[in-house]
């Protein structure tokens, strides 16, 4: 088995299909409330702001910073040996939304809580990811 | 509705790694001791509770079907340590609503044939699209309840100044409890070095941060404070609980306020909602003689020391200084060593272990003249036991 094919996915035909597709185009979209105008992520009918129907999917600023991170040591899904140990990051966009994700072309002894990020859009398999680089980096 | 209801019976199987028997055999060793402990019988049982069920367990109906039951209450919830206090509420409820004369709370666990559920590829709570119940994010390799943990203790260290150093005080302490509890899985000391040693699983968290893998069953019967009196066993009173909290404040394994996933970032101290037991119950905190708590993860500890008010925001880490959680300490924490030393039995181990306390049967790890006890997790749902 590839590492490729042993990685989890996400399905891309899901609720979040135009985040996917959206990465894809370089952009990372998120839902706007129609009515308050709260953005959300992950997808859902209803605001969690004023609990009110009706949602576009709207593109973000890509910058952020990172809340917190760890570094697994442990492969838990075979998809991830060859890149342990890697660390997992969890950034708040500049917007408001969170994500976990990876940084790209960073040690991780270089990433740090409050560290400022750009998107990266890595394309893996037959999907492109949301990562992200320091803000500094070129 | 006043809440009328006393642990008056509980047993065990042994506790081990890869044990032969089925879950069943197991929860079927556990039920006859907890019948032989109490003086029932069999047919006095005719309530179930039940915080797992398949994949992690046994479902309620063939519980009631191996061990020869006619139940006429069940109460069976999700798969996750979150649901350990309320099926011990959903207990102390039925019979106080006279739903049932006595619920078994049954939990049966082979986490050793079960490795795989927890954060590997056939763990299908983690894998759903919008994210697992720890919190996982798989495309991006966040799998596993450590992932959850690991980032809210790197959040907290930033936020408070903490170090892997401090945080080993916690698990230290807990294997100094352990040493003391013949029934343990974990036999030797554990030292700052071999803590600092050990490898990492999910950094910030080293092995001995991460709670043990085992198998084991432990079951714990319910009924009513009269009822309980004219029984064999000393009762345990049912004295105080509150539910799990749930709202955007919540992450998983971070106390409200951390700033983990959707939580605003505030001060993590204890709220009035976080400590509502001590005012409904009458008792307050400075009664609570020793704390038990859902160990998986060190941290988790120090979440629950600020949470319930036992020390300031960002202080838990000073306050377990100078042994005060372990033996003889001011406040003893899981005094049969915990998910971290004694073993992983969802927690019920430590339920087993309150009970003996209160009962004044704890032996070498008797906490002097114990009256009130605390259960209490990072996700606020507690339980005061009293003798």
């Amino acid at each position: 088995m590839t590492d490729a094919i042993a990685k989890p996915r996400p399905p891309k035909n899901g609720a979040e299909r135009p985040f996917w597709e959206g990465l894809a185009e370089g952009k990372i979209r998120v839902q706007q409330c129609d009515h308050c105008g709260t953005k959300r992520f992950p997808a859902s009918r209803y605001c969690p702001a004023c609990h009110k129907a009706g949602a576009r999917w709207v593109a973000v600023e890509p910058t952020g910073t990172v809340q917190s991170f760890c570094v697994f040591h442990k492969s838990y899904f075979p998809g991830f040996a060859a890149e342990m140990p890697y660390a997992v990051v969890e950034v708040k966009l500049d917007c408001g939304v969170e994500f976990f994700s990876n940084m790209v072309d960073t040690p991780n002894e270089a990433i740090h809580t409050g560290q400022r990020v750009r998107a990266a859009f890595v394309a893996e398999d037959d999907v492109v990811l949301l990562k992200f680089r320091p803000a500094d980096a070129s | 509705m006043k809440i009328n209801a006393a642990i008056c019976g509980v047993g065990a199987s042994e506790f081990g790694r890869y044990l032969p028997d089925s879950q069943l055999r197991l929860g079927a060793k556990a039920f006859k001791a907890a019948l032989e402990d109490s003086g029932l019988k069999r047919e006095d049982i005719d309530g179930l509770s039940i915080h797992m069920g398949w994949p992690v367990g046994l479902d309620y109906d063939r519980v009631a079907e191996g061990l020869g039951l006619n139940i006429r209450y069940v109460n069976q919830s999700w798969l996750h340590g979150r649901f350990v206090t309320n099926a011990l509420q959903h207990a102390a409820l039925a019979v106080s609503a006279g739903l049932a004369n006595v619920v078994a709370c049954f939990t049966a666990i082979s986490f050793t044939r079960e490795r795989d559920i927890l954060g590997g590829p056939g763990d299908i709570e983690g894998n759903r699209e919008e994210g697992g119940t720890h919190g996982e994010a798989p495309p991006y390799g966040l799998t596993a309840p450590a992932g959850g943990a690991a980032l809210s203790m790197q959040r907290y260290m930033a936020r408070y100044g903490v170090t892997s150093t401090d945080l080993a005080e916690v698990p230290i302490q807990i294997r100094q409890h352990a040493l003391k509890n013949p029934g343990a899985i974990m036999k030797k000391p554990l030292t700052l070095e071999d803590h600092q040693a050990s490898r990492m699983v999910v950094d910030p968290l080293h092995l001995f941060d991460c709670c043990l893998v085992t198998d084991g069953a432990v079951v714990t019967f319910v009924t009513t404070e009269e009822r309980a009196r004219d029984l064999k066993q000393k009762p345990v009173r049912i004295a105080g609980m509150q539910g799990i909290r749930s709202s955007r404040d919540e992450f998983i394994f971070a106390p409200p306020g951390l700033g983990i996933s959707q939580q605003p970032t505030t001060d993590v101290a204890s709220r009035p909602v976080d400590v509502e037991i001590f005012e409904t119950s009458g008792i307050g905190r400075e009664a609570v003689q020793g704390l038990y708590t859902y160990d998986a993860f060190t941290p988790l500890i120090l979440f629950v020391l600020e949470r319930y008010g036992y020390c300031g925001a960002g202080e838990a880490w000073q306050f377990v200084k100078d042994g005060r959680i372990g033996p003889g300490g001011a406040l003893p924490i899981n005094t049969n060593g915990g998910l971290l030393s004694e073993a992983h039995v969802g927690g019920w181990n430590h339920i087993r272990e309150m009970v003996r306390q209160l009962r004044g049967t704890a032996g070498e790890r008797q906490i002097p003249d114990a009256s009130v006890l605390q259960w209490g997790t990072c996700w606020g749902d507690s339980v005061l036991l009293a003798a």
